[in-house]
């Protein structure tokens, strides 16, 4: 009996587990965005970061003043602007590896930094000196093991140790201030002809100047990180830095089934002739210009990678293990970084990313569902007409042929195909497994996809029924777009 | 280790710098920055944009310049920099993966000087010239053609804050096409005369000619291996009553069309642009078939003893018109002709009065613009007039006919009617010239002007035309001033409408690549522009 007893209230326990996990499956909620969740960071960091007067130099200190309110402007407003999350498991994660670090290394780092997840798809991480670190989602998705997020924190939190944000700001106040610089522009004034050319020149000077010294704080940092590293014992493979050269290539990367396939699970067609691009524009021709928003090697910021691997290839750990990330931490980031490249209505990079996880086996209905998303979202753009900027038109030597063919077929698909795969979604299996709050989403999305009842009163009202009934929700951030002003 | 936030946190600095010197210094850059923005055409299709700057003075009489070219769908792909006198970028046209510039080149016409005499000092060491420069899709300027051109400089020139400077230029501008898989016609007028000259994809002169005519207007076509210039003359032919009074009116009429070889083969040949009686021709398109690619004319066949009455609603209402009609051009022969004349002023169009009254919305019709489906039909567009009696006007004449002038001082300069344009029109012309009414399309109305009062004054309605050729669909755009509707022809119907103004944005749509439209979008409240390409 006493067994049977524990039996029932084992099953009850994972009943309701499961009724709770249906309610819901967002990796955080509205509240652990950073406007909501950092607010008392927010001020603290404005009341805090006080400009020290270290000028006497009136205009060298007003220059150097404004440096610094704009880089605590720079923080506060991301903040405001959503640009951050804390996901307590993820963040537990990543700031471990900042403990750990810390704790190895307490005369280099005697307090812990404000950790921010930002919540940018690009594999970057950076430091802007008051001892602040960012690690953004895409760079957890990038990472192929704990070691590697932790060179790239170690980098981080080097540039904070050696004072480097810090020490440009003042460089670049001393010499915005300079007489050197007044001098510079006073000749261009002086100048009958060429002046925007010197006035290019006057900040090339110094902008390679200060690369010049950049570079040398990207090496300085590493060789910084690398010892921070050997304390704390986490392992260091120079390779790391050669595999940040693959870091853009996302969605260089192609699938691996033709795109007919991805859509023929949702029993959607895609005709041939939506996927070539029928454009008798330049964008079809080989046109081979000199491509100039390549950096210049002397401007460029940051050594080359296969530089920074030479450098410290010495330093490698031989036989290193390396840990591999947790299963839930990476389906947690990789939904919360294409959640945020759908919030940022950048369809196609949204799409392409689903697609892929696809290609890893995912059965997640959540992709599903993110799929009915980015098609509520392309109907929704096509009646505003802002269709195209919507899919996000790339040219194509920077993508990889089945992301050209998406981009294509999203672009030149006819809205009435757009209003019939949106339709074929509203009713597919998927939403049968569907939390509460993604049933909801729909009712917003129908609204706003629909061709009938689209007024701003049903958004409005729409939203405001959303809100009020998902107020926890990650996806109320959607909601808030719609919300009456 | 990546790319450092600290880099763009620098950036901000260098733009919101606030020193009164750094201000000054780029403003005063900036002043001497100036773009202009053409569209790239090929075949008549829009394939690309280009984005002409002057950067800054190099030297006394030269310039920097950047050429930055972007493809259909806004994309930069290249630049292009170089150093030249003073240019005015004209026209742009592709083929063969070659880029054809037209410009006005002149070392005088962007001067200022002191005083007269100075001005007239320098006349003499004035260049100016046409400079037909090929660029290619690597960047590289393959070659630079100047053709040195006459200015009148003497008499055209303006004063203003104490510097003199010409007010002179081409007398008519430079006009470039391509000339499918063989390269490029390049047409200009100066005060010599004007100029054919036809270039290859090199930028090698392969001919050039005169054009004996002494026309005021040009347009040039290209098709196949022909080119075509239709030209028109002007002469004044009467007034009609505008605000402040009254303005000129030109004649409609005076088209002619000529045509050549790409390879200058044969002589010009001269088209006859009127109708089987001898009646002129108001030309209201010249363009190529979209299916054919060969030329087409459409328009009004103008009534001869109603010459010059035909601005105003009153006018519109007395026939100034007897039909509408469409030549079709299928080669550079005169016998290349096809000519279909749809006359009313015979009462042989059912649903048309002989007074061009169309029965089925019992209104006039202004037509301004013209295209052709994908099954040889030729529609014509336009905003419909309606005439109305001004009851109070007749009232008032009746009320003081015992005094002869007042009536006649009412009715003289107000009229006892009064027009107003109302929705627009469209009718079909088939190949054999059967007219028929395709739709009356719900358009802002204008308010009820005086009769005499020139339509063009109060008519807000404007027309252009985007095809398909993958669905082989036409649509037709018609800005009513409030809205901006897009009708599908294929259909029937008004697919969408998309308001000028809608809160703070302000919406405007411009041509873009086939079978789309760039819609530009002003925030008034954000100061900010946002440019797409929509599909319609």
């Amino acid at each position: 009996m006493a067994l049977f007893k524990r039996l029932v209230i084992i099953s009850c326990i994972i009943l309701s587990f499961n009724g709770v996990k249906a309610q819901t499956r967002s990796p955080y909620t509205y509240q652990q965005l950073s406007k909501s969740f950092y607010v008392k960071q927010k001020d603290s960091l404005k009341k805090a970061w006080l400009c020290p007067n270290i000028y006497s130099n009136k205009a060298t200190q007003k220059k150097y003043k404004e440096l610094w309110d704009s880089r605590t402007d720079f923080i506060t407003g991301a903040i405001e602007t959503q640009n951050y999350v804390y996901e307590p498991e993820l963040y537990n994660y990543i700031n471990d590896i900042i403990k750990q670090l810390a704790r190895a290394n307490p005369k280099e780092i005697p307090v812990l930094p404000l950790l921010l997840i930002d919540r940018s798809s690009s594999p970057n991480a950076y430091a802007i000196g008051g001892n602040v670190v960012a690690v953004n989602l895409g760079l957890i998705y990038f990472a192929k093991s704990r070691e590697e997020i932790a060179l790239a924190i170690a980098h981080e939190l080097s540039h904070n140790i050696l004072n480097h944000a810090d020490n440009a700001m003042k460089g670049q106040a001393e010499w915005l201030t300079s007489a050197e610089y007044k001098k510079s522009l006073d000749n261009v004034l002086n100048s009958k002809y060429e002046r925007l050319t010197r006035l290019k020149k006057v900040f090339e000077g110094y902008t390679f100047t200060r690369s010049k010294h950049q570079r040398y704080h990207e090496l300085d940092a590493d060789s910084l990180a690398v010892i921070l590293l050997k304390r704390s014992r986490i392992g260091f493979d120079a390779g790391f830095f050669m595999r940040l050269d693959s870091a853009d290539i996302q969605y260089k990367k192609p699938l691996k089934k033709p795109l007919n396939d991805y859509f023929a699970a949702y029993k959607l067609p895609v005709e041939a002739m939506w996927t070539q691009k029928r454009t008798k524009g330049l964008s079809s021709r080989n046109y081979n210009f000199k491509d100039t928003s390549a950096v210049e090697d002397s401007l460029k910021t940051h050594p080359d990678c296969i530089e920074r691997y030479k450098k410290t290839l010495a330093l490698s750990d031989k036989n290193i293990t390396l840990t591999p990330i947790p299963a839930s931490i990476r389906e947690k980031t990789t939904k919360m970084l294409i959640w945020n490249i759908y919030i940022n209505m950048d369809l196609t990079a949204c799409l392409y990313r689903i697609l892929q996880e696809k290609d890893k086996g995912t059965t997640d209905v959540w992709y599903d569902f993110m799929v009915y998303n980015v098609y509520a979202g392309l109907c929704y753009n096509d009646k505003e007409l802002h269709r195209f900027n919507a899919i996000g038109i790339t040219p194509k030597e920077y993508i990889s042929k089945d992301y050209y063919q998406l981009q294509n077929m999203l672009e030149q698909m006819p809205a009435t195909s757009l209003q019939q795969y949106f339709t074929g979604l509203q009713n597919a299996d998927f939403w049968k497994k569907a939390p509460d709050d993604e049933k909801a989403l729909k009712n917003i999305m129908y609204t706003l996809a629909s061709e009938t009842n689209d007024s701003d009163k049903s958004k409005w009202s729409a939203s405001d029924d959303f809100i009020k009934n998902n107020s926890t929700s990650m996806y109320r951030e959607f909601a808030e777009i719609f919300k009456k002003k | 280790m990546m790319k450092k936030l600290l880099v763009l946190l620098l950036l901000p600095a260098f733009v919101t710098h606030s020193a009164l010197a750094q201000i000054k210094v780029f403003k005063e850059v900036s002043d001497g920055v100036s773009s202009q923005i053409k569209t790239i055409r090929q075949d008549n299709s829009l394939v690309g944009y280009l984005v002409f700057t002057r950067l800054e003075k190099a030297n006394v009489d030269s310039f920097n310049y950047r050429i930055t070219i972007m493809d259909e769908n806004l994309n930069n792909i290249g630049k292009v920099e170089f150093k030249e006198i003073g240019l005015t970028l004209e026209n742009v046209s592709f083929d063969q993966d070659v880029l054809c510039l037209g410009y006005l080149k002149s070392n005088f016409l962007d001067q200022e000087y002191r005083s007269k005499t100075k001005y007239r000092k320098a006349i003499p060491n004035a260049k100016n010239s046409v400079l037909m420069q090929f660029i290619s899709l690597d960047g590289k300027i393959i070659k630079a053609n100047s053709i040195p051109v006459n200015i009148n400089l003497e008499k055209h020139f303006n004063q203003a804050f104490g510097s003199v400077y010409a007010n002179a230029n081409l007398k008519y501008p430079v006009l470039v096409k391509n000339i499918s898989q063989r390269g490029f016609a390049c047409f200009f007028g100066d005060d010599s005369g004007n100029n054919l000259l036809v270039f290859n994809a090199k930028g090698d002169l392969l001919w050039q000619k005169k054009v004996i005519t002494k026309a005021n207007d040009f347009y040039m076509l290209t098709s196949g291996e022909n080119i075509y210039l239709l030209s028109k003359t002007n002469y004044n032919v009467g007034t009609v009553a505008a605000p402040g009074g009254y303005a000129l009116l030109d004649n409609e009429g005076n088209y002619e069309l000529l045509g050549y070889r790409y390879d200058g083969a044969s002589a010009e040949t001269h088209f006859d642009l009127k109708d089987d009686k001898g009646n002129k021709l108001k030309v209201i398109k010249f363009d190529n078939d979209m299916v054919t690619g060969k030329p087409y004319l459409a328009g009004c066949i103008i009534d001869p003893k109603k010459e010059g009455k035909y601005a105003s609603g009153r006018e519109l209402s007395k026939a100034p018109y007897m039909g509408i009609f469409t030549i079709n051009i299928s080669g550079n022969k005169p016998a290349d002709l096809q000519k279909v004349f749809t006359y009313w002023s015979d009462g042989s169009t059912p649903g048309v009065s002989v007074r061009g009254r169309f029965a089925e919305t019992d209104s006039y019709v202004m037509f301004t613009d013209a295209f052709r489906d994908f099954k040889g039909n030729t529609y014509f567009t336009g905003p419909e007039m309606i005439r109305r009696v001004r009851w109070g006007s007749i009232a008032s004449s009746i009320i003081t006919a015992p005094l002869i002038i007042p009536p006649i001082w009412i009715l003289g300069f107000g009229g006892t009617s009064k027009c107003k344009t109302t929705d627009a029109m469209v009718v079909k012309q088939d190949a054999k010239g059967e007219l028929s009414v395709e739709n009356s399309i719900p358009a802002e109305h204008s308010s009820y002007h005086k009769a005499i009062a020139a339509i063009a004054y109060y008519n807000n309605q404007s027309f252009y035309t985007v095809f398909n050729s993958d669905t082989k669909t036409n649509y037709l755009v018609v800005d009513d001033g409030k809205n901006i509707l897009i009708y599908n022809v294929n259909t029937k119907n008004v697919v969408r409408t998309i308001p000028h103004k809608d809160g703070n944005i302000k919406t405007y749509v411009f041509p873009a690549k086939e079978g789309h439209l760039m819609v530009s979008e002003y925030n008034r409240k954000e100061n900010s522009t946002r440019y797409s390409i929509e599909a319609l």
